[in-house]
């Protein structure tokens, strides 16, 4: 991934987040599985993105002292 | 540069659209539409916004520094309270099916006014009689008459009388034969407004011979001495069944109790509820969908299957009893094959003749067969105790093993216990007899005299 793309992980990353919140409580209702169960497939999305985050910025120093 | 979204409009206007519809055509948009399909809103604001951002990517233009701003989260997270408190009452509150003010406030501050139905008796000869009653109770009751007796009440709950009036007149009750069947539904014939609640409650008497096919949104249905088969299907109800000769199938949506006792064909209830009742049934009895309450059953002669969630339970026949509860499944006189999958439940069970299979996540199991066991029982559990009581002169073959925990063993002449580790393991045979195998992974095996 270019460095061009690495906004496109951040603006995406909240989309997909909204859309696995929408989708646990979808399975809270109509399967037995209760958000209180399936909550930690939110950390995991969230590590997967901020993963991709990471494999995008490859070489570049952490953003903490990107000038 | 700051894009502006075009999704925030657009959940906009589908809500300013939901109300819309609820004031001018309430019957569309439920409450139960609400409580349950509300994650999908969350699904689409994420799907429409990745359709945004991927139009603006190929657009070339500038993406957002985030997909979904502090704003919107907090408007998530309100969404999300909101939705699962209203599925929490939907669940929880049986009659409650709409979600605004005004009928509300009737059920609170209103008085309920009562019509008595124009008694109707038939003499066409059916085999069936099907009944439709979206909103009310319905009681049908078999009889050797060859004559169909049709009456009840109709109740409307409203802040005057003559309003009442006015709603009850709008909702009549259609009879009409159709071949082979009768046919009685309850119908709206005119507009009755959102805010009254009109319910029909029927009282049917019918020749004993009929079959009965009974639908409706929210009552109870009572139907005792029928002869021929009855078939149910509610949004919402209760159901007593009593003396039925046929096939019963009871199909709903949402119950607190469906109570099935002598019948004599096979039973299917399916759907979501709570407690189930089923005794003295001749045929099959199959339970499937997703039950929150107890189930008790006695005396049923063939096979039951129960599946709801997590917890399966299959039992070949039922002479004496069970019941399954939140916390535990306790059997007392069952033939096998008996077979028990949960998750969190402690398993009891006793006098079982036939083949046992019983598999539990978290939970103790206890079993004391009839006699020496003749078919092979399997008893496993990852976290629990399990007790097994013989009979003192059971022949039988043993194989115990927990990897952390002790055993006790009162077979010391035929069955050897060794430590292994933190665990143990019991094995031997007392004589020819079936093999009783038991796992645990953490926990007690006590093998005990009767």
């Amino acid at each position: 991934m270019s460095a061009s793309e690495r906004p496109l992980v951040s603006a995406i990353r909240g989309p997909i987040m909204l859309i696995v919140v929408g989708t646990l409580f979808a399975l809270a209702q109509f399967t037995p599985y209760g958000i209180h169960r399936t909550w930690p497939v939110l950390l995991i999305a969230l590590g997967l993105l901020k993963l991709l985050d990471r494999v995008g910025r490859g070489d570049e120093p952490p953003s903490g002292v990107t000038p | 540069m700051r894009r502006h979204s075009f999704v925030g409009p657009i959940l906009l206007i589908l809500i300013g659209a939901l109300l819309l519809a609820y004031n001018l055509r309430p019957e569309w948009v439920s409450f139960r539409l609400v409580a349950v399909y509300w994650p999908f809103l969350l699904i689409a604001w994420g799907l429409l916004r990745l359709v945004e951002i991927a139009y603006w990517r190929l657009a070339s233009k500038p993406l957002p520094a985030r997909g979904i701003s502090g704003g919107e989260w907090t408007l998530v997270v309100l969404i999300c309270l909101l939705g699962s408190g209203l599925f929490f009452f939907h669940e929880r509150a049986p009659g409650f099916p709409r979600m605004f003010v005004g009928e509300r406030s009737v059920e609170v501050f209103g008085e309920t006014y009562d019509f008595p139905l124009e008694p109707v008796t038939r003499t066409d000869k059916v085999a069936r009689i099907v009944v439709d009653n979206p909103r009310g109770n319905v009681r049908i009751v078999g009889a050797d008459t060859p004559e169909i007796k049709i009456g009840g009440r109709r109740s409307v709950r409203a802040y005057g009388r003559s309003a009442a009036g006015d709603a009850s007149a709008k909702v009549s009750l259609k009879i009409a034969a159709e071949g082979d069947r009768l046919v009685v539904r309850v119908e709206e014939t005119g507009v009755v407004r959102s805010d009254l609640r009109v319910s029909t409650d029927l009282e049917m008497s019918v020749p004993r011979s009929v079959a009965v096919q009974a639908t409706g949104r929210s009552g109870e249905f009572d139907i005792i001495n029928i002869a021929g088969g009855v078939d149910l299907a509610s949004a919402s109800a209760s159901v007593r069944l009593q003396d039925i000769g046929g096939n019963a199938r009871v199909d709903l949506r949402r119950s607190s109790l469906v109570r099935a006792v002598n019948v004599k064909g096979n039973l299917d209830i399916l759907g979501r509820g709570e407690d189930i009742e089923v005794e003295n049934v001749a045929g099959t009895v199959t339970i499937n969908g997703y039950y929150t309450g107890d189930l008790t059953g006695r005396k049923l002669e063939k096979p039951l299957t129960f599946q709801s969630g997590v917890t399966e339970l299959r039992l070949g026949s039922v002479p004496g009893q069970f019941n399954l509860t939140t916390g535990d499944v306790r059997i007392r006189d069952a033939t096998g094959p008996v077979r028990v999958n949960a998750r969190s439940k402690d398993i009891h069970i006793e006098q079982v003749q036939g083949e046992v299979a019983v598999s539990v996540d978290t939970g103790d199991i206890s079993l004391q067969p009839r006699r020496t066991p003749d078919a092979r029982i399997e008893l496993t559990t990852r976290n629990g105790n399990v007790e097994v009581a013989m009979p003192a002169g059971a022949q039988f073959e043993f194989d115990g093993v927990t990897r952390r925990g002790e055993v006790s063993n009162a077979f010391e002449n035929s069955i050897r216990v060794s430590t292994e580790g933190a665990g143990a393991t019991l094995k031997g045979s007392t004589g020819k007899g079936a093999l009783i195998m038991v796992r645990s992974e953490r926990g007690r095996i006590e093998l005990r005299k009767n």
